[in-house]
């Protein structure tokens, strides 16, 4: 007796075992392990009272815990067990009707159904099933449910970030394996609704203005918009469909590595690459890339725009800049070399006054020569590539503050770093130019003793946000967009030496990093810049 | 302190009377031959065309070397010059406004042996050719005359 005791238990806990491990499966895969998580508890908290074993199941992220179930039923009778479990079943299954609609439900459903077939083919018969009628939940069980499932809907929007579309379900229920729809057939609301999404998607398909591919985790492409195969120049889409993907690239190993990140982190946003059309034109594209779940595989989808146009452009410019700064020099050295010659050969001809013009030629061409270097760094930033490696944030304020130690000593200024620093993905000759920028004008804009320069390094969630801060003489507030156009000063030269680029070059190079930056000033109080950097990589082409 | 011939192949006028002026500030006894580009370059150094005459075209101990030329351009050159057994020994000295990090790289890889920039600032332009004439004449050894 006792040993058919603890038979049953254990083909009990088995069965609900693996069930609930399929239906956990098959949410998580939908829902994210932690929205499936919270929906599991929503159900179980409503069956507190009635049921009280169920509390005592343990749910992790990665699922049911081994052996919880078993655990929680020792004690529990046979009616009581089977009851509750089926009833913690109906209560996913409600929540999962008012957050995807019948489609969803009637799948997850199918799958259930299936799952209790297999097992009951494992195991000979099905324990308790014919208990499945007894236990329907009644209407006030139903209802809480769904006040439950509504507020699951909610919580699960809050996950998200926000609210979960009926259509995204629906579509990922119709998507994941035909048999969903076969199931589907015969519930018309459902089909309709199915239909009324289906027909959406593919009019986004068709008329996107950006191409959309799919390709499979091997490369080969299994679907393709019209708009992709106008970009890479085929007939008709259905010609791309079983092309490897790779050949279109003009880098492959660029495919490896999106292939390596995106398995990573499920989604790569706004990456460019080059690639070669079927005529061999070379185009480039910005893409973003997630995986999906394809026809029953992990696939990769991937939508991207034809910036080619807009590259070059930006390419014509940055030359444009870099040729002009570069043979704009020939004459100065001119204007500079001939002055002094004039100065040092015929001084006493010339005069105090013609020696005095000639100094001012000179050191206006030594400006002019500073101007130009700063138009060159910034084309710089743009046309030469670095190299992002982990950097030390400390040794680059080491090697800043070293080279301003002059300007350190000769203001007096009492420079301030933070007690920890992280080291981060950039390129360290960037990252010293951005803190010597800004240091050094924290240095410069001041009208006196006690000046004190603050860094300071806040750790947030998805980026680093680094700030420079001085009491110095301050920035009006409507100059604030001013002082980051390139050569727009708002002192002159003889108050504040300097060209009026430096800002626009840490703008361009925290931005053209992925990052974000700013300033909080008042005048006679001082100014804190400030800078992001992001923690995970996603710059097209880090600069 | 022996005579330094220098060959400067350089195609602004300016550029080239700021550069005589330099090595005269420098105070280094030289020879400044000049020539304004790659073809040029080379016929005075094969001793053709105008250069026939040995007098008018004396083998350089160093070449100074503009890049953007007219006609044949520094790299070419160096390439020419760096492939002839009979000069291959002579120090080509890059000067040039280029900082573009291509340019360096070509440089040195036709065989450049030194790559300078032209500062815009005269005094800083003297002082670069003073080292510059004063590492050449008197710290290294240069190839013995043929």
């Amino acid at each position: 007796m006792a040993h058919n005791e603890q038979d049953w238990r254990i083909r009990t806990a088995q069965f609900y075992e693996s069930l609930y491990t399929c239906v956990w499966q098959y949410l998580e895969s939908l829902l994210g392990a932690a929205a499936t998580l919270e929906l599991v508890a929503l159900s179980r908290n409503a069956l507190r009272e009635r049921y009280p074993f169920l509390s005592h199941i343990a749910w992790s992220a990665q699922g049911l815990e081994p052996d919880s179930l078993s655990k929680a039923i020792a004690g529990e009778t046979r009616e009581q067990v089977h009851a509750g479990c089926e009833r913690l079943l109906q209560g996913v299954h409600t929540i999962v009707r008012e957050i995807g609609g019948d489609a969803l439900a009637q799948h997850l459903a199918a799958a259930t159904e299936q799952q209790r077939g297999i097992l009951a083919g494992v195991n000979g018969s099905q324990p308790a099933v014919e208990k499945t009628d007894a236990v329907a939940p009644t209407p006030e069980a139903t209802l809480l449910l769904q006040g439950v499932a509504r507020q699951a809907l909610r919580l699960y929007g809050r996950l998200q970030g926000q609210p979960i579309a009926q259509s995204t379900i629906q579509a990922a229920a119709h998507g994941a394996t035909p048999s969903a729809t076969d199931a589907l057939v015969d519930i018309p609301e459902a089909s309709k609704d199915l239909a009324r999404s289906e027909a959406f998607y593919h009019g986004l398909f068709d008329l996107s203005p950006d191409g959309v591919v799919v390709t499979n985790s091997t490369g080969i492409i299994l679907k393709a918009n019209p708009r992709a195969a106008e970009l890479l120049e085929f007939d008709a889409p259905e010609v791309m469909v079983g092309l490897d993907a790779v050949e279109f690239y003009v880098h492959p190993e660029q495919r490896l590595v999106l292939l390596e990140q995106v398995t990573q982190r499920h989604h790569i946003e706004g990456r460019g690459s080059e690639l070669r059309t079927r005529r061999g034109r070379t185009i480039i594209v910005q893409a973003s890339t997630r995986l999906i779940e394809y026809e029953g595989q992990v696939c990769l989808l991937s939508v991207f725009r034809d910036v080619t146009e807009r590259a070059r452009l930006r390419q014509e410019m940055e030359d444009f800049a870099y040729s002009a700064s570069h043979d704009l020099q020939a004459p100065l050295r001119t204007f500079e070399g001939y002055a002094r010659w004039l100065v040092d050969d015929y001084g006493e001809v010339l005069g105090e006054a013609g020696r005095q013009l000639c100094e001012e030629i000179i050191d206006d061409a030594l400006h002019m020569k500073k101007l130009l270097d700063g138009l060159l760094e910034y084309s710089r930033i743009g046309r030469i590539h670095t190299q992002a490696v982990n950097v030390d944030v400390w040794q680059v304020l080491d090697r800043v503050l070293h080279d301003l130690q002059l300007e350190v000593t000769d203001t007096g200024a009492d420079v301030h770093l933070p007690e920890s620093l992280p080291t981060v993905m950039y390129s360290e000759v960037r990252l010293v130019q951005i803190f010597s920028n800004l240091i050094s004008n924290a240095l410069k804009f001041t009208n006196g003793e006690g000046l004190r320069v603050t860094v300071a390094c806040e750790d947030q969630e998805r980026y680093y946000r680094f700030a420079v801060s001085d009491n110095g003489i301050g920035i009006a507030a409507e100059h604030f967009g001013r002082i980051f156009e390139i050569f727009k000063r708002l002192h002159t030269r003889e108050a504040y030496p300097g060209t009026g680029a430096g800002l626009t070059i840490v703008k361009k190079i925290v931005e053209s990093n992925g990052g974000q930056v700013g300033v909080e000033s008042a005048p006679g109080v001082g100014s804190t810049f400030w800078f992001t950097i992001p923690k995970t990589e996603g710059s097209p082409c880090a600069a | 302190m022996r005579r330094l011939t220098v060959l400067l192949v350089e195609d602004n006028p300016r550029d080239v009377r700021l550069t005589e002026r330099a090595f005269a500030q420098a105070n280094i006894p030289h020879d400044l031959r000049v020539v304004r580009d790659g073809d040029e370059a080379l016929a005075y150094l094969h001793r053709e065309g105008a250069y026939t005459v040995s007098d008018n075209s004396p083998r350089p101990d160093m070449i100074l070397l503009d890049l953007n030329l007219p006609r044949m351009g520094g790299h070419d050159l160096m390439r020419h010059v760096k492939q002839d057994v009979r000069f291959r020994q002579v120090p080509i000295i890059v000067l040039t406004t280029s900082g573009r990090s291509d340019d360096v790289r070509q440089a040195y890889e036709n065989g450049a042996n030194a790559y300078l920039l032209k500062p815009v600032e005269f005094s800083r332009f003297t002082e670069v050719i003073g080292h510059l004439a004063s590492f050449w004449l008197e710290t290294v050894e240069l190839p013995p005359e043929l």
